[in-house]
């Protein structure tokens, strides 16, 4: 474990300039209230920004952490040294999740202190879990530029089709926790995706793209027929 | 190849449909240093990638220490030093942040040395990455690669794009380093005189396949047999590789 720790720690490290940043911008909402001296004045849509904002971040922050280094060979760095590909990619995803939460954290912090209440934390973390998992999958797949782009084109097709089979069975508005089930696996498959996509394809561009839509699709497509069969019974 | 420290075993690479590797197989015994040579585009760095595990043989397999390199890469390369042809350290990362992040996983890692050598080479600890001279990124990272007192050392063209002095300082060093050790080196490398004084083996590798490996010593007196050998010498002054080398490609590029 201990390549593990040393590789988030150095990720977190690597990615310093980003907590002063989120501690300006989440002060950014309540600007307004602090010049005219009026809380009515922190709008919906600066919120809403804030949000959007903090999900940005994390799909950036989610490209950067595997595709990047997987394009410009740098994940050789780790790779040359003994630590084992599962310690590699685990301490990778483990550096990008306390980032990314910790920048939702930073950034949430003074609108959920003004408030007086962490359900915007709450309401930002979820989905910046999945922006994260995005950002880590679309990493591998814009940077590889390899012909696996065609899997993940079916794989997409045939998720977009489940989908829409589901909300025909309504089985949501049967109960909501079919949708957060649904948002569970798909976290849960693009991270599971990423960890295999380094852990696999070590530094080979195509065959970490392999392993990553192997992994991504299959998971993804039978979890979500799992959830939405489970929910009908 | 038993009791090689490094081998490939009929190793096969494909790389999007083309072939870049042949079933090449080489061996690289205890202590001695091997140098790799080739025109660029031989397969010289996909070979170091299979022997270091980053890169899967279609066929065959390379061997670290006697073990399987993909299986047992982890375990291998705490014994291992590596200086790549780029340096893929992050650009953010300082000397001395390497330092600590090899110390963390070298069990032998000999930091009062990493400084020493840094110090005497006049290389800032605290300078990133990023703003190093080429040569000073080798250097660090040649001096890295020692600290963690490896068995075996692969050095891939640490030498390429440098000027012939810089070309010579960091042969030197690294002459000085290797006699102190006797570690088992591969050395990719296109700068033939350097060979000459470094190297004990040589191999060359021409579009994907080996085509000459052994002793250097022996494969010079071999080529310079008077008369009658390859290069048909008709004089007594002795062989020099880069003819051997120029000789062996041309021949191995007429033939394919």
């Amino acid at each position: 474990m201990t390549g593990a720790f040393v590789i988030a720690r150095h990720e977190v490290a690597e990615r310093w300039r980003l907590w002063p940043l989120a501690l300006g911008l989440g002060w950014l909402p309540l600007l307004p209230a602090r010049l005219v001296g009026d809380d009515g004045v922190v709008t919906s849509a600066s919120l809403y920004g804030l949000m959007c904002a903090s999900w940005i971040a994390a799909i950036a922050i989610g490209m950067s952490l595997i595709g990047r280094p997987l394009h410009d060979g740098q994940l050789a760095f780790y790779f040359a040294r003994p630590i084992r590909g599962a310690a590699i990619a685990g301490g990778k995803l483990l550096g990008g999740v306390i980032v990314v939460a910790g920048i939702e954290l930073v950034l949430c912090a003074p609108v959920a202190a003004h408030f007086g209440s962490l359900s915007c934390v709450a309401l930002a973390m979820v989905p910046a879990a999945l922006c994260f998992g995005m950002g880590l999958a679309a990493g591998v797949l814009v940077r590889s530029r390899s012909r696996w782009f065609l899997a993940d084109a079916v794989g997409l097709g045939g998720f977009a089709l489940e989908l829409r089979w589901i909300t025909a069975l309504d089985v949501y508005e049967r109960d909501d926790r079919v949708w957060y089930a649904l948002i569970a696996a798909g976290i849960a498959a693009l991270f599971a995706a990423a960890l295999t996509s380094v852990a696999v394809g070590r530094t080979d561009r195509e065959r970490a793209h392999a392993a990553l839509s192997l992994t991504l699709w299959p998971i993804l497509i039978a979890a979500s027929a799992v959830i939405a069969v489970a929910a009908l019974a | 190849m038993t009791g090689a420290v490094l081998a490939l075993e009929a190793v096969t690479v494909r790389l999007r449909g083309r072939i870049v590797l042949d079933r090449v197989s080489l061996a690289v015994p205890a202590g001695a240093v091997f140098a790799l040579l080739g025109r660029n585009g031989a397969g010289k760095t996909t070979a170091f990638r299979c022997l270091v595990g980053m890169h899967r043989p279609d066929e065959g397999r390379a061997l670290l220490f006697g073990q399987d390199a993909w299986r047992h890469r982890a375990t291998a390369m705490a014994r291992l030093g590596i200086v790549p042809e780029e340096s893929d350290v992050p650009l953010d990362m300082t000397s001395r942040g390497l330092a600590a992040f090899s110390a963390a996983l070298y069990p032998r890692w000999d930091a009062a040395g990493f400084a020493a050598r840094l110090r005497r080479l006049a290389i800032s600890e605290t300078t990133p990455f990023g703003k190093l001279s080429r040569g000073h990124k080798t250097q660090v990272l040649i001096t890295a690669a020692l600290a963690g007192r490896p068995d075996a050392l692969i050095l891939d063209d640490p030498t390429l794009g440098f000027d012939v002095i810089a070309r010579r300082d960091v042969l030197v060093e690294l002459v000085r380093d290797l006699a102190d050790r006797g570690t088992t080196t591969l050395i990719a490398t296109h700068d033939i005189a350097a060979v000459e004084r470094l190297a004990s083996h040589v191999g060359v590798l021409s579009g994907g396949r080996l085509v000459l490996s052994g002793e250097l010593e022996a494969i010079k007196a071999e080529f310079g047999r008077h008369g009658d050998g390859p290069l048909r010498m008709h004089d007594d002054r002795p062989v020099a590789l880069e003819d051997v080398f120029a000789a062996v490609v041309s021949g191995a590029q007429e033939a394919a």
